[in-house]
């Protein structure tokens, strides 16, 4: 791939990361029911190590959690090569940061998405979060 | 995964050990460690060309704001990396977006073979697989490592990481396509049991017995399962 399109794959990547998750930890920490529509139908969340799927799953495994306050420190996206794919674009989405959950210290948190392109719109595929230590 | 407690809950569902899916994907992604982390913490990383796609991408992130505090732990270590962290919220030039972004294994490679000495105490590491299709195989390692080199002085900083790979099959093994690496001072409590246990030890160890560090002799052995031809 040329460089220049490598260029402006990098910032598509970069662009559908940071979109993301301003709309994602906002839905989280205030509308937590507008998480389905971020998922794909057959998408995965390995959460502390608790493991559910399928987008419907997904949001109520969040909607049980108690009230958050996420603030994201470290944002970061990479593209991802077809090869991986089967030719779908897709985007690595590495967050980390704290989040005080209601009744709960606040902690810090490592959190991996990775994006799918599904018709115009971006889907979380894959969803992998943990606290630190 | 449901939970029988009314809305308005403070109670988190606890959190579990690491989570493989399944048994077989457990050895592929434990071996895929082992050798992956013996040769980056081996004198030579050059070994690690083998592991990386021709297509890979690299990069890293440390948190902003690391406070200066009174305990012993260098917290300068982690400064030492700020210059290479591509954290998105605090770079927002395409062209130093694109900069931080090391692609192609021997781009990748070449730098990681900059990056400070290391040893990864296996024993701490908690590994989750997030993703997997025929194609692909996404998993992230948490865990600790210390810097070992002499620029790193003593006592040698411990770092706290979270590390996704997302790899493709390989022959027996697998290949990396994508590596972000995120770096952070550990806990104290983190502190307290890092590299409690001895390097390489038989069975009556503690060390979670699917991951264990390899002997010194393999250590300089290429990584033979994860060629990409």
């Amino acid at each position: 791939m040329a460089a220049s399109d490598f260029k402006i794959k990098i910032a598509q990547a970069c662009q559908a990361g940071e979109e993301f998750q301003k709309i994602y930890y906002d839905s989280l920490d205030k509308r937590r029911n507008k998480l389905s529509k971020l998922y794909s139908a057959d998408a995965s969340l390995v959460w502390n190590g608790n493991a559910c799927s399928g987008s419907q799953q997904i949001t109520k495994f969040y909607e049980q959690l108690p009230t958050s306050d996420f603030r994201v420190d470290t944002l970061d996206c990479q593209p991802i090569a077809e090869e991986a794919t089967n030719g779908v674009t897709s985007v690595l989405v590495t967050v980390s940061g704290t989040v005080k959950f209601e009744g709960n210290r606040m902690q810090g948190f490592n959190q991996t998405f990775v994006l799918a392109q599904t018709g115009d719109v971006w889907k979380v595929a894959s969803d992998s979060f943990r606290f630190h230590e | 995964i449901t939970f029988d407690v009314d809305t308005g809950s403070e109670v988190l569902p606890d959190q579990q050990g690491s989570y493989y899916i399944n048994d077989q994907l457990k050895s592929l992604v434990c071996t895929f460690i082992q050798q992956y982390f013996a040769v980056y913490d081996s004198e030579n990383r050059q070994g690690l060309l083998d592991a990386y796609h021709e297509k890979s991408c690299f990069s890293m992130t440390i948190p902003p704001n690391n406070p200066r505090d009174s305990s012993s732990q260098k917290v300068h270590s982690l400064s030492y990396y700020i210059k290479f962290s591509r954290n998105l919220q605090k770079v927002t030039d395409i062209d130093y977006r694109s900069k931080l972004l090391k692609t192609s294994k021997l781009g990748v490679v070449a730098f990681l073979t900059e990056l400070p000495e290391t040893q990864h105490d296996l024993a701490s590491f908690v590994v989750d697989i997030s993703m997997q299709t025929p194609t692909l195989l996404c998993f992230t390692v948490s865990g600790l490592f210390k810097e070992t080199g002499r620029r790193s002085g003593h006592p040698q900083p411990i770092i706290a990481f979270s590390r996704t790979f997302l790899t493709v099959p390989a022959g027996p093994g697998l290949c990396i396509i994508n590596d972000q690496l995120s770096i952070r001072k550990p806990s104290l409590s983190q502190l307290k049991g890092a590299f409690s246990t001895p390097a390489p030890t038989p069975s009556t160890s503690p060390v979670p017995p699917e991951i264990q560090a390899q002997s010194s002799l393999s250590q300089s052995a290429p990584l033979v399962a994860a060629v990409t031809p």
